[in-house]
């Protein structure tokens, strides 16, 4: 017991104290994983938005794919990126191995299928007059689009939340893609994995602050914005 | 041109509409006109929503000549056409997320009105549905019978030349369905062609100009209703558009 007490004061420490190394790493599970995530959630909005409303051979396989893609192990993820860009890989020429280029696409993989899948049932769940009533009050389908979505914003917010917590959280893809290098492509998990290795547990602990803070926050506002649509509705 | 001296709004010939194999709509022919009152009347999955729909250019049909104002159009085009210019309204009315006032000014902010004139607009117009005092109250919070009047507003204040409605009374009491038939009246004056889906097109009779009969997906040969007719002042009547923008 004293020694996560001792470990968790030396924690805070070094987080009040701007300890380079450890905001390096934090900067880079947020730019990493900010950009996956915008990357991904027009992707997948849209083919959420596609499979929910229009009619096209194939609909169902894709949302079950999409389904089924949503509960792949991130390591897996990895391991099929790492193939595809090691070396002698079929994208190995771009030398993208141990980016933080790398990084974003696996993010991007691991997130949209789960963003498809809850936006697709948003998008289902939702009011689907809502998209005859914007087009026949003259609003061009892109317009109509922006209109529904807007209509079904907290679902749609609950799911690109979900993405980012699924890709701030993951070790594995980012672990073989990475290869959790510091001051490069070394991330909060990836850093806590390697930190508790060393016996490093301080470290290990602060990281893991950030992270519960991190995910904190943003279940907050997310919270405080739909209490605020409950009351205005 | 019609042997009438008016041009038609939307002249539909041999229009086929086909679901999951089935025929939903089988029409010879179908004429709207300015200034109409039409009643449609027919049996719970007589095609009457489908019909609606295909005429708000929110369904494509999968066969019919079309003319537009005169204009043959390719069906695409016709669909594209009255989007927009046919407004339809759903039994129970979808209200946007949003209040009385931004819902109604919906149309004209998505055809890139100015502020200013969108205001102006929206105002005359919640002053002559009688809903001033819910202007800015979120639409979602009122009651059915006020959310199909916003909703009617919401197409009034785009002049729409058709004006498409299914079942807009079946859940309003007394007060709030004469509300709604004074208001189709109005539209009508204005130089609307309303067409009026019903279930119970007994109130409504007095005012009708034409009625259509759904059977099947196919219109019972269109009959004016003879004796009920309000004769129609067509003489000197211009119908009194707000420019559209």
């Amino acid at each position: 017991m004293n020694d996560i007490q001792t470990a968790t004061l030396e924690a805070i420490g070094l987080l009040l104290g701007g300890d380079r190394q450890l905001w390096s790493i934090v900067a880079t599970s947020l730019s990493v994983s900010l950009r996956a995530l915008a990357l991904a959630t027009p992707v997948a909005l849209l083919t959420a938005f596609a499979l929910a409303y229009l009619r096209f051979p194939g609909q169902r396989l894709l949302v079950t794919f999409f389904n089924t893609l949503m509960a792949v192990p991130a390591v897996v993820v990895g391991l099929v990126l790492y193939i595809l860009l090691s070396a002698n890989g079929p994208a190995g020429e771009l030398r993208l191995l141990f980016t933080p280029s790398a990084m974003i696409i696996g993010q991007f993989l691991l997130c949209m299928p789960l963003m498809v899948a809850l936006a697709h049932a948003c998008f289902r769940a939702g009011d689907q007059r809502a998209w005859e009533a914007a087009l026949t009050l003259g609003a061009q389908p892109w317009r109509a689009l922006f209109t529904v979505m807007h209509d079904l914003r907290f679902g749609l917010l609950a799911a690109v939340l979900a993405g980012f917590s699924r890709v701030i959280a993951e070790v594995g893809c980012s672990m073989m893609v990475g290869g959790n290098i510091l001051y490069h492509t070394r991330n909060i998990t990836t850093a806590i994995a390697l930190e508790t290795s060393k016996g490093a547990f301080a470290s290990g602990i602060a990281l893991g602050l950030v992270l519960l803070l991190l995910a904190l926050g943003l279940n907050m506002a997310l919270a405080w914005l739909q209490g605020n649509s409950q009351v205005s509705a | 041109m019609s042997s009438h001296g008016y041009t038609a709004l939307l002249e539909a010939e041999d229009l086929r509409l086909v679901r999951a194999g089935r025929q939903v709509l089988s029409i010879a022919s179908l004429r709207l006109e300015q200034a109409q009152i039409v009643l449609l009347t027919g049996a719970n999955g007589a095609g009457k929503t489908s019909l609606l729909k295909v005429l708000a250019g929110l369904t494509r049909a999968d066969g019919g000549e079309f003319q537009c104002l005169g204009t043959p159009m390719s069906r695409g085009n016709a669909a594209r056409f009255c989007r927009g210019r046919h407004v339809y309204l759903h039994q129970t009315p979808y209200m946007f997320d949003a209040s009385v006032e931004q819902n109604i000014a919906y149309g004209l902010r998505v055809r890139g009105q100015s502020a200013g004139t969108r205001l102006a607009e929206v105002r005359a117009a919640l002053a002559w549905a009688g809903l001033d005092n819910l202007a800015a109250r979120p639409a979602r919070g009122l009651s059915q019978g006020e959310q199909q009047r916003v909703a009617l507003t919401r197409a009034y204040v785009l002049a729409p030349s058709v004006l498409l409605l299914d079942e807009i009374t079946a859940n309003l009491d007394g007060d709030h369905r004469r509300h709604v038939h004074d208001m189709l009246s109005a539209l009508r004056e204005r130089g609307t062609c309303v067409l009026f889906a019903t279930h119970d097109p007994a109130p409504l009779l007095g005012r009708v100009d034409m009625h259509l009969h759904l059977e099947g997906g196919c219109l019972v040969h269109p009959m004016r209703s003879s004796a009920q007719v309000v004769p129609l002042r067509r003489e000197g009547t211009r119908p009194d558009h707000p420019r559209r923008s």
